[in-house]
Parts: structure tokens; C-alpha cells; sequence
């Protein structure tokens, strides 16, 4: 089943949403796994720059990605308000870093757009659709395009710290 | 070609695929009629059609063999049950690989090699039925049926058989040694009758025949109508080998590895001489004549052509040991076993993994400030009672994946026996510490490495009786295992002729691995042995001596995080030594600090730790630090900030510290900001996201909570070196 398709029989059109930026986006609900608070992450030489490092939870290891490095914003300290949201995917447990969490959202079918052409410079290969909402627009996120091995792999050529 | 294309191609292949599916797949085998042929025919040579229409070259193959087949039943040239067993299971594999291609995954080049397979199978098979019908020497068995396959019968049964065989040889071992336990033969009378039982209710005939013929002879013995006589244990050691290497080839049908046919010449020979030569009935061996037998040179009378097995059989995967039967007074056929539960590993590893992280956590709430800062006694004593137990349920969870190493030393054992009779040289095989523990990967990994030194022991070590001067005429070989601290260490030793500097180094210089103009230390040139595509055999054997030997020792024995030394004295003997850690899950290690980040190096790899002084560091083009001087080896500096692109804390190794790690017989210096401390880590895996890092092995939990990186010396280095010679 094709990821966008999944986001409604699966996890019945529930998004968790988090902020990064000034934009919210979202994840499919069965996508997600947990949010914690930020933690300390050990970072891991030889990785492209948006890969944070490797965080222990409870006793297991797993990669977490920078979601601002990754989208080509400009990184910020950490605040309270930085999470980490863990997803599962593949078998996998990925952790990415957003400025907040913001909640969970119900969307119907109709308040959604399968990848809508965002004009010549933006490239919505990441993104599943777009969520349009009385005031919100929330980009939603196509976690099996980002955490492909082939992405995560892509660029893993020495980085200058 | 893109996926999107492969949609359409499946779209226009899935009318022909559901026939299939109502027609081949829900179709019982035994319910198979011919007219149900055609229902199988027309579909397929509709899928036939696309695949060719869209150039799927590996389908069509696949499709032209399933036709051909599909024919041969129709004209009744193959037997039916066969032949859509061949079908059945090769159209699932298609199926599978079309899936996978919907999915974007390319299998077609894998399912080339399963149709290679297919077709040589066939083939073998049907060479075996036009030639020798009665006595075939070369045995390919069929794949079972996929009921048996799927719910996990068989796979039941190779184990079954596997533990039973080895239970088997032990008693004829043991029996051999002292024939006059004959009541024993009783027990293996019975797992002969098992494995043919099993075998026969599960469509195994192969398997059955050999272990039917083998029991009919048991049977004989156990009524006293035959004694036992060597032939009679020859016989049953070929037997033995036969149904091991059968059940080994009916694993690798299974899973789909490449499949080697198995030769039951010799037990077909062996038999025949059994039943040519019946013995009389003497029901009990009088003592005389076993006395005779015992003091008797240990030639058999008749010479029977024994083969090296094929392939020496992988451990079984079992979980529950098999105890060795320690008291040989027992009562006969009254053998304690100890009870025994069969658990699967994976629950094991889930124990253990949830115990590890136990630890952690508990590790955390001790450190926690609040619980620091905590003066009530009694909320102390009871988390420090709450740790003890935690810690004794973690040696405990870890000691059951803890086996004696005898298991592999009875296998040693046997091999010997083949060997010595093989060589025609007098080996006495010495075996200590076979109680010694050690964890059940290392035991299925450690046997080829051992058994391969064993070997070249026998087969270049030992001399021939004749040549052995003032020594002992019997050649001994001695097996010793032992904890020592954290390490297992096995010793592999002969009282042979020792390595010959002056010959292994003629053999380097003519290999090109070594250079003439150059002196190398005793050890150096032992360790020639160890380099790929050195064999000093003059004759090669096939024993030993194909050339592919010692490397690949070497490289198993690393790839289980051990090490490797070779003692030698000419013409007194050699000695190897393995150093093996406890377990590959846990290893000792060096906790080191460079910048921020903290790594661990094996301490199996770390030679020493060393602050350099000033004066010992050396260097040219005004890099004045580039090596040092230690012992008057030169040791190049590595720096892993650099490296790793860290801001260290020191840059000078006079006020770091340098950790000094065997790579190969060179000796590397790592550079780090301070070495923290020593503990016992657990290994984890960082998955595929990482496997580009060079010269990480893993992670682990450090005890305040963080992730630590698991250094491999040998990789990071072989990377680092290799790097400055492409930038050369």
C-alpha cells in the first residue's frame, strides 16, 4: 500500500503534528512510536551533517536525525520546547529532533491534497500531501521517502565538523 | 527499469497469476489429476508471453523449465508427486520475486540462481534413477513437501537427527573403546529406528534407506547373531557421515543454499562387506577375545576405503546439551539425563536483552541525584540488595547461553581417529578441559578453525613414526581449553617437528610476501603462515595443504573477536594459541575519551597504554610527532580527532595517552585525550543506517547512560592506510 493511502486506512486520517519553524507538520499517527524530551545524543563520525548521532532509550541504540539541518534551516539552540519523535518504520526506530510538539489531529479525506505541485522551487519528494484546516496548513511528512536507507546513506561522506 | 513500469507489467500479469493461484497453489499434491494440467498450462504460458513481450529474460527461463516440466508429466516421463513438487515450489519462487518486484526490490538475479538450482537438481535426479537404480553412489535428495516445509517439520527433523547422531557416534566411540558395554548398542539401535521412522512418515527415503540398512545390522548385533568387529564400527562411522551429510544437504535444499551431492558409495561398500561376512553368533564376547582386541594394534582387519566426509557437518542448532555421560560404571541403558526444556533462542536473546536493560536502568536510578543525596539507610541497603540480585539474574541469564566445549571435542575426537587412520601415523589425542564453558556462538563458530589446526598438526606437524627419533614413536596432539581472566584460552599443541624458519621464509620470498634484503624476527616468519595463498605443504594432501588453510583460521577466529599465536621450537613442536573473549555479545573493554565523545577499544586488541616522552617521538618534514619509539619498534600516531573530525582536548601526545593496539604483527598508536576506565560492555549492533562508518563495530551503554562507540583497531586503521595511499 502506498504511503498516502496508508495515512487514512491505517491511521484513520490521525496526524501527529510538531512545529519546525513557523510550519507545522505532520506524521501519520502508526508511524509514530513516542516523544521524549531532548536528550543527550552521541554524535557519529563519518555521517552526513543532518544525522544527529545515536540517543539511548531505554537501553537500546537509535539513530536521530536533525529535522532543520535536513530541511536546510538554519539550526537553533535547544529550548524547553525541542522533542524528539521517535518513528517506526521498517523495523526500524528512527529519532527525529523538532523545535515543539504540537499535538494530535484528525483530518477527513477532504481536507487533504496528495502532493500538490508547490511551484518550480520546491521539491516535495518528502512530502506526502498537504493538510488544509480552518487555519492551519500542515505539510505532511513521507517518513519512507526521508528514512530510506538510501537517504540516510546518501551523503555519507565525511562531513567537516 | 522503473518500478512504475514493473506495475504495469504485474497489472497485465495478474489475471493469469490468479488463475494460477486458484488452480497451482490451493491444489493439494496427493488431489493432482492430469486434467488438471491444463488448468496449470494455459496461465502459464500466458505469463510466459508477457515476460517475454517485456524482455524478463530470468522469468522466461524460469517459465520455459516449469513448461518443460509441465510436459514431462503430461507425457507421464516423470513421476507425478515429483514433478509438481519441482513446479509448485519454482513458480512460488517466481511468484515471490514478481511481488518483490511491485515492491521495487530486485530478486531476479537470485531467482536465476534458485532455477540453476532447480535444474541441476533435476537433473542429478534424474541421472540417479537411469543409473543406478539399487545402489547409487551420488545422492541428491528431493526438496520434502511444502506442507512438511511449512509447518516447520522439517526443519524438527534435522534437528532431531542431528542431536541423535551425535549421541549415536559418542556411544560407538565409547563402545569401540571398551566393547564391553554392549547393552549401548541398544540406544542406538532405537535412534536409528527414529530417524527412519521420521524420515519414512515424512517423505525422506534416502535418509530412511541408509538409517534402515544401518539398523538392520544394530539389529543383528543387539540379538547376538553378529559380534563387533571393526568392520562393524567402519560400517557404522560411514553410516554416521552419510545421514549427517544428507541431512546437511536437506538443510541447504531448504534454505535454498547450494547443494552438493552426497556419496553413499562407501556405506553401500561397507554394508555389502558386512553382509559377505556374517560372524558367528557369539552372543557375549568372551573375554579373552575382546581382551585380544583391546591389546591388538589398532589396524583394522579389513581394509576398507574410508573417505573423509564431505564437508565437515556445522554444529546443530540446538539449545538443550546433550550431557556427556560422565559415570561409564552406570547401569547399562540406565544413563541419566539431566531433564532439559527446548527453548527458542530468540526468546533467549529477548531475556537477555530485557536483563541488559535492567542493568541500565537500575544503574540509572542509583545514580540519580535525588537518590544520591538519599541519608535514609534503609532506601540504600534495599536498592543495594535490589543490585545484587540484579546483577546474579544477569551472570545467570547470560550462563545459559553457556555450553561445555566438549561438544566440539568429541567431534575432534573423531575426526582424529579418521585421520590417524588415514595419515598412517600413531596420533594419541589429548583433550583437557572439555568442561570448560563457553558461549553457544563461539561453540558453532569454533570447530573449523580447530579442526583445521588440528590437521595441519596431524598432517605436516607429526612426523611419520620412522622420522621421530628419540620422541615418543606416537605422535600426541594436545587440546587444552581454560578461562584465563575474561578469555577463553585453547591451545592447540604437537610434539611434531616445529615450523622450519629457514623454509617458510623461501616460501615467502617466492610468494612475494616477503623480501630477502630484510631480516625478519622468528615470529614474523611464523606468522607468514597466517598470510592468504601460503601452503607449505610439498604434497598437498586431502587432508591439508590446499593452500586456503591458515587464513581463513585466522579470519574466523577474528571474526569471533579472538586471537591467534604460534610457538614453535624445531623439532620439538608447535603450539597455537586462540585467545577467545567469553562471549561475542560481551566484551571487555577500554573506555577512552577524545573530545566530548567516548569511544571503547576490545581490550583483546590493546597492547599497552602509553604517555610518550619527548624524546621518543620522531618525525621528519617538520612533523616531529608523527611516531615514537617503544622497545625500539617505531609506532606510527593515530589521530582519531583527526580522523573523525573531533575537537580534542589534547593534541600533544605527551600529554595525552596513547593506546597501543596489535594490527596484524605491526603495532599502531592511537592518540586520545585520557583513558576513564575498564568495564564489561555489551555490544549492540547500530544497524545498516550506519554501515558506512569505518572502523566502528558497534555501540553500547556506558553506565551513566550514554551511548559509547566500539572502536575496531584493525578496520580503522586498514582504512586510514589505505586512504594515504590512494592521496599518494
Amino acid at each position: 500500500m502506498k504511503s498516502a493511502s496508508r495515512l487514512f486506512a491505517e491511521s484513520e486520517g490521525k496526524l501527529l503534528t510538531i512545529r519546525l519553524g513557523d510550519q507545522e507538520y505532520g506524521i501519520p499517527i502508526l508511524e509514530s512510536r513516542e516523544v521524549v524530551k531532548m536528550m543527550a545524543i552521541e554524535s557519529i563520525p563519518q555521517t552526513p551533517s543532518f544525522m544527529r548521532g545515536v540517543l539511548n532509550l531505554r537501553g537500546h541504540i537509535h539513530p536521530v536525525i536533525d529535522l532543520r539541518t535536513k530541511f536546510n534551516m538554519p539550526s537553533q539552540e535547544d529550548t524547553a520546547e525541542t522533542c524528539i519523535i521517535l518513528v517506526n518504520l521498517h523495523d526500524h526506530v528512527t529519532g527525529m529532533i523538532a523545535d515543539q510538539l504540537i499535538g494530535v489531529t484528525t483530518l477527513s479525506p477532504e481536507q487533504f491534497e496528495e502532493r500538490p505541485d508547490l511551484g518550480q522551487h520546491i521539491n516535495n519528494r518528502f512530502l506526502l500531501g498537504v493538510a488544509k484546516l480552518a487555519e492551519r496548513v500542515i505539510l505532511v511528512l513521507n517518513l519512507d521517502e526521508m528514512l530510506s536507507n538510501e537517504e540516510l546513506l546518501s551523503l555519507s561522506e565525511p562531513h567537516s565538523a | 527499469m522503473e518500478v512504475r513500469q514493473f506495475e504495469l507489467i504485474l497489472e497485465e500479469l495478474a489475471p493469469f497469476r490468479e488463475q494460477l493461484r486458484a488452480s497451482l497453489l490451493e491444489k493439494n499434491l496427493n488431489g493432482f489429476s492430469l486434467p488438471d494440467l491444463t488448468e496449470i498450462m494455459l496461465p502459464m504460458d500466458g505469463l510466459l508471453e508477457v515476460c517475454q513481450h517485456h524482455g524478463l529474460e530470468n522469468f522466461v527461463q524460469g517459465l520455459e523449465f516449469i513448461n518443460d516440466l509441465l510436459g514431462q508429466l503430461a507425457t507421464e516421463s516423470i513421476g507425478s508427486y515429483t514433478g509438481m513438487t519441482y513446479v509448485l515450489n519454482l513458480y512460488e519462487f517466481l511468484d515471490d520475486a514478481l511481488d518483490a518486484l511491485g515492491r521495487g526490490e530486485d530478486k531476479r538475479e537470485e531467482f536465476s540462481g534458485i532455477l540453476g538450482r532447480f535444474q541441476h537438481m533435476l537433473e542429478g535426479m534424474n541421472a540417479v534413477s537411469e543409473g543406478h537404480a539399487d545402489y547409487p553412489e551420488e545422492v541428491l535428495q528431493d526438496l520434502p513437501t511444502a506442507e512438511v516445509l511449512e509447518d516447520g517439520s522439517a526443519g524438527d527433523f534435522i534437528n532431531e537427527v542431528k542431536d541423535g547422531l551425535e549421541a549415536v557416534e559418542e556411544t560407538v566411540l565409547s563402545l569401540e573403546e571398551d566393547p564391553s558395554q554392549k547393552s549401548e548398542i541398544d540406544a542406538v539401535f532405537r535412534i536409528m529406528h527414529t530417524i527412519k521412522g521420521t524420515s519414512g512418515f515424512l517423505g525422506m527415503p534416502v535418509i530412511g534407506k541408509v538409517a534402515h540398512r544401518t539398523e538392520d545390522i544394530l539389529g543383528e548385533i543387539r540379538d547376538g547373531k553378529r559380534s563387533l568387529t571393526p568392520s562393524v564400527f567402519e560400517l557404522l562411522f560411514i553410516s554416521i557421515d552419510c545421514l549427517k551429510n544428507l541431512v546437511d544437504q536437506l538443510k541447504n535444499l531448504i534454505e535454498g543454499s547450494l547443494v552438493a551431492p552426497v556419496n553413499l558409495g562407501d556405506f553401500y561398500q561397507a554394508l555389502q562387506y558386512c553382509i559377505d561376512h556374517p560372524q558367528g553368533g557369539a552372543p557375549e564376547g568372551t573375554p579373552v577375545k575382546e581382551e585380544a582386541r583391546e591389546t591388538a594394534p589398532r589396524e583394522p582387519e579389513p581394509t576398507l576405503p574410508s573417505k573423509e566426509s564431505k564437508g565437515d557437518s556445522s554444529p546443530p542448532e540446538k539449545i538443550i546439551p546433550k550431557r556427556s555421560h560422565k559415570s561409564q560404571q552406570a547401569a547399562p541403558g540406565g544413563k541419566k539425563i539431566d531433564e532439559t526444556l527446548k527453548v527458542s533462542a530468540t526468546k533467549l536473546d529477548e531475556l537477555s536483552n530485557l536483563v541488559g536493560e535492567m542493568v541500565v536502568a537500575l544503574s540509572l536510578l542509583s545514580q540519580n541525584p535525588v537518590i544520591l543525596e538519599e541519608a535514609d539507610r534503609s532506601v540504600l541497603a534495599q536498592l543495594d540488595h535490589l543490585e545484587k540480585i540484579t546483577e546474579s539474574l544477569r551472570n545467570k541469564v547470560l550462563g545459559i547461553r553457556m555450553f561445555p566445549i566438549g561438544s566440539v571435542f568429541s567431534k575432534l575426537s573423531r575426526q582424529v581417529r579418521d585421520l590417524s587412520h588415514k595419515s598412517g601415523k600413531n596420533i594419541n589425542l589429548v583433550l583437557k578441559g572439555s568442561d570448560t564453558l563457553v558461549d553457544k556462538s563461539i561453540i558453532d563458530n569454533i570447530y573449523a578453525p580447530l579442526m583445521h589446526l588440528v590437521r595441519n598438526s596431524i598432517d605436516h606437524g607429526i612426523e611419520p613414526a620412522e622420522e621421530r627419533g628419540n620422541k615418543d614413536p606416537q605422535g600426541n596432539v594436545t587440546i587444552t581449553a581454560q578461562h584465563l581472566g575474561d578469555a577463553i584460552d585453547l591451545v592447540i599443541q604437537d610434539d611434531g617437528r616445529g615450523l622450519d624458519v629457514e623454509k617458510l621464509m623461501n616460501k615467502a620470498v617466492e610468494r612475494g610476501l616477503a623480501r630477502r634484503d630484510r631480516e625478519y624476527t622468528d615470529k614474523e616468519v611464523y606468522n607468514f603462515i597466517f598470510l592468504p595463498g601460503f601452503s607449505t605443504a610439498q604434497v598437498v594432501t586431502d587432508i591439508s595443504g590446499r593452500g586456503v588453510g591458515m587464513d581463513v583460521v585466522k579470519k574466523s577466529v577474528e571474526q569471533l573477536r579472538g586471537k591467534i599465536a604460534i610457538e614453535s621450537a624445531k623439532g620439538v613442536g608447535t603450539t597455537f594459541r586462540l585467545k577467545m573473549p567469553l562471549t561475542t555479545s560481551i566484551i571487555e573493554g577500554l573506555v577512552v575519551a577524545v573530545g566530548g565523545s567516548r569511544f571503547i577499544l576490545p581490550i583483546l586488541d590493546v597492547n599497552q597504554t602509553i604517555t610518550p616522552d619527548q624524546a621518543d617521538l620522531k618525525g621528519y618534514n617538520a612533523q616531529e610527532n608523527e611516531f615514537f619509539l617503544l622497545q625500539g619498534e617505531t609506532i606510527p600516531i593515530v589521530r582519531l580527532f583527526e580522523m573523525y573530525h573531533l575537537t580534542p582536548k589534547v593534541t600533544d601526545p605527551v600529554k595525552g595517552v596513547i593506546i597501543v593496539c596489535n594490527v596484524g604483527l605491526k603495532r599502531y598508536g592511537i592518540l586520545v585525550d585520557e583513558l576513564l576506565h575498564r568495564q564489561q560492555i555489551v555490544i549492540q549492533k547500530l544497524g545498516d543506517r550506519f554501515a558506512k562508518v569505518r572502523g566502528i563495530t558497534g555501540g553500547t551503554i556506558l553506565g551513566d547512560g550514554r551511548v559509547g562507540l566500539i572502536l575496531d583497531p584493525v578496520s580503522l586503521i586498514n582504512e586510514l592506510f589505505s586512504k594515504k595511499k590512494q592521496s599518494e
